[in-house]
């Protein structure tokens, strides 16, 4: 998920920037409310963590800007003042949710998660990521426009590698979040099915030409992450010929 | 006058709290997370900078005890 930090405070912000990256989101810092504004429209956060002490626009203001503009964006106030009058208007401006600082970082991170379990109720159906669009709805994937039946399984994974919009996700992660197996099982299950996909998107455009057919990259001794097929490749890694061999 | 004046000296000694909050959530969040990663160079970090923010809470401290010491200084408190 994309989350965007407005902190004004530098080591609080960078620090808060780490630690959600370490749970695995893709997270943007800035320190005044202008600048959130204007990174907010260049790419909308699914999740805004907010300082209300801001310079340029304070949180308050940054509040009633996003009112009614960015509906996908969940918002988590960080606020020092304990006033009742100033958390009631926060959440009637849009907030989601409120935390009084000082707080734990795992107190933060468990609003964070809430908070995106509770917005992806309501989300947009349908995950694109350069030429790969799902439909959650109907269950359906296309590619260039072109359907692609996938398994189950198959399904499961791209969306876990859709959610993940071109970051890379470890072979563990991918045992956890899609298998539900403990990441230290010894299994190639994750290439196996990865090679699955790879030859399905491939088949539903065989004229594409070179060097689209790669919409999943192998991130070297890491994992996997969909690549823009539209754009140029800058390095391929051809995956061995496989067979199935479940270890577990 | 004394409520006027105990009502401001309440008012500056919650500034002075909403002050401190911001090192203190620092340093608990960046201790939090050395303990999580468990690494020597992320706890040798988590050292330094923490060092940083008490030296924050210091400085805030220090600003409050002034104040107190300012207001009892000039008889008002």
């Amino acid at each position: 998920m994309r989350v965007l930090v407005v902190e004004d405070d530098r080591a609080l912000g960078l620090f808060l920037q780490k630690g959600l990256r370490l749970e695995g989101h893709e997270v943007d810092w800035v320190g005044d409310g202008e600048a959130a504004l204007e990174q907010a429209a260049v790419n909308p956060p699914d999740l805004m963590v907010l300082d209300l002490g801001l310079p340029r626009r304070d949180g308050v203001e940054v509040l009633e800007a996003l009112r009614g503009r960015f509906a996908g964006t969940s918002v988590l106030v960080l606020t020092g003042r304990s006033e009742l009058e100033e958390r009631i208007k926060c959440l009637n401006l849009g907030a989601d949710d409120l935390l009084m600082k000082p707080f734990s970082f795992h107190e933060l991170t468990a609003r964070c998660r809430a908070l995106l379990r509770r917005a992806e109720k309501f989300a947009d159906p349908v995950l694109r990521f350069g030429t790969v669009e799902m439909n959650r709805m109907d269950r359906s994937v296309s590619h260039q426009g072109v359907a692609v039946e996938l398994t189950a399984k198959e399904f499961a994974l791209l969306e876990y590698l859709l959610r993940r919009r071109g970051n890379c996700c470890t072979r563990g992660e991918l045992l956890t979040e899609v298998w539900q197996m403990s990441p230290d099982t010894g299994t190639n299950v994750v290439d196996v099915y990865v090679n699955y996909l790879r030859k399905k998107l491939a088949a539903a455009v065989p004229d594409a030409g070179p060097g689209t057919d790669s919409v999943i990259e192998t991130v070297r001794g890491s994992g996997y992450r969909l690549r823009d097929a539209r754009k140029p490749v800058v390095s391929i890694h051809k995956p061995a010929p496989m067979q199935f061999a479940l270890g577990a | 006058m004394t409520t006027l004046i105990r009502n401001e000296i309440l008012h500056e000694i919650e500034q002075d709290l909403h002050d401190l909050c911001q090192p203190l959530t620092s340093l608990q969040c960046r201790l939090e997370l050395a303990q999580m990663i468990g690494d020597p160079e992320s706890l040798k970090e988590a050292v330094a900078l923490g060092l940083e923010d008490t030296r924050r809470l210091f400085a805030g401290v220090a600003a409050m005890r002034e104040r107190l010491l300012h207001k009892d200084g000039n008889g008002e408190a």
